[in-house]
């Protein structure tokens, strides 16, 4: 029998925020920095191999901003923490709100698009 | 004599079929015509109004209005994106696919660059190369729509 595949769940408003926005701890609560390095980060360091991480993200949300987007998600793979390759295969992305496909584009196009490990990370507060 | 009557009685009601399908499909086409028109109008003006939000916000410095700004500027761009998906749909002229394809273009371009930088930092400072950039894309979207209007 094959083990089904463990899913992990990482629901943006409820286990972090239900506002979330900004790029930097010092912008307040609810960073992208914060989301980053408090929340996916020791996420994705639990994912055994194979394993997916669920990220739900119109459960109490309204929207998003590009800099919380671009810094919680692909400043993962831009301070080296994972290659971009690597978190693509490692996410999914889950909403009932289906404008909230947008967001889930632009996150994929903004992990694409960062350089692994181009910037070494110097927390902002 | 007979055939004469049947003649004239079915050539009577081809053409009154005739002229209700041709007046059928003609009024449709203007409903259709009437629909784009007002969708494009109001896109237009929603455009205009995002267009707005973004100068106030991106030209000042942080004040007691950035946080409703910032809202207003992600939930604008979101019913944009929805104004366009619905002109994609309505339009579905082939001779256009190009021009709804630089709309959706727009869609992506103007959420980057409205919310991307310092957007909801606390240490925004006024960037002027930003409120040009929209200013730009927010004028290039309107030319596109009021091209598809027509």
């Amino acid at each position: 029998m094959t083990k089904a595949l463990n899913v992990k769940t990482l629901n943006i408003g409820s286990d972090f925020n239900f506002d979330p926005s900004g790029r930097f701890y010092t912008d307040g609560d609810g960073s992208g920095e914060e989301f980053r390095e408090d929340v996916l980060k020791p996420k994705l360091k639990e994912l055994a191999k194979g394993e997916k991480l669920t990220i739900v993200l119109d459960d109490g949300i309204e929207g998003f901003g590009s800099s919380f987007l671009v810094e919680g998600f692909a400043g993962a793979v831009k301070h080296g923490y994972i290659k971009s390759s690597d978190l693509l295969s490692a996410l999914e992305f889950e909403y009932s709100n289906p404008d909230f496909k947008f967001y889930e584009e632009r996150i994929i196009s903004y992990i694409k698009d960062a350089k692994y490990d181009s910037q070494k990370y110097v927390p902002s507060k | 004599m007979l055939t004469a009557i049947v003649g004239g009685l079915v050539g009577g009601i081809t053409g009154a079929f005739s002229a209700f399908v041709f007046n059928f499909i003609h009024w449709k086409i203007v409903e259709k015509n009437k629909s784009l028109s007002s969708l494009c109008k109001l896109s237009t003006s929603f455009i205009t109004e995002l267009e707005n939000h973004c100068l106030n916000y991106w030209l000042s410095e942080n004040n007691r209005e950035q946080k409703r700004l910032e809202l207003e500027i992600v939930s604008m761009c979101s019913v944009v994106r929805s104004l366009v998906i619905e002109l994609n749909a309505k339009s579905g002229a082939k001779k256009a696919r190009s021009e709804l394809q630089s709309l959706e273009n727009f869609t992506i371009q103007i959420f980057d660059t409205a919310t991307g930088g310092s957007f909801e930092s606390s240490n925004r400072s006024v960037d002027n190369a930003r409120a040009a950039k929209i200013s730009k894309l927010c004028t290039n979207a309107k030319m596109i729509i009021l091209r598809l209007a027509h």
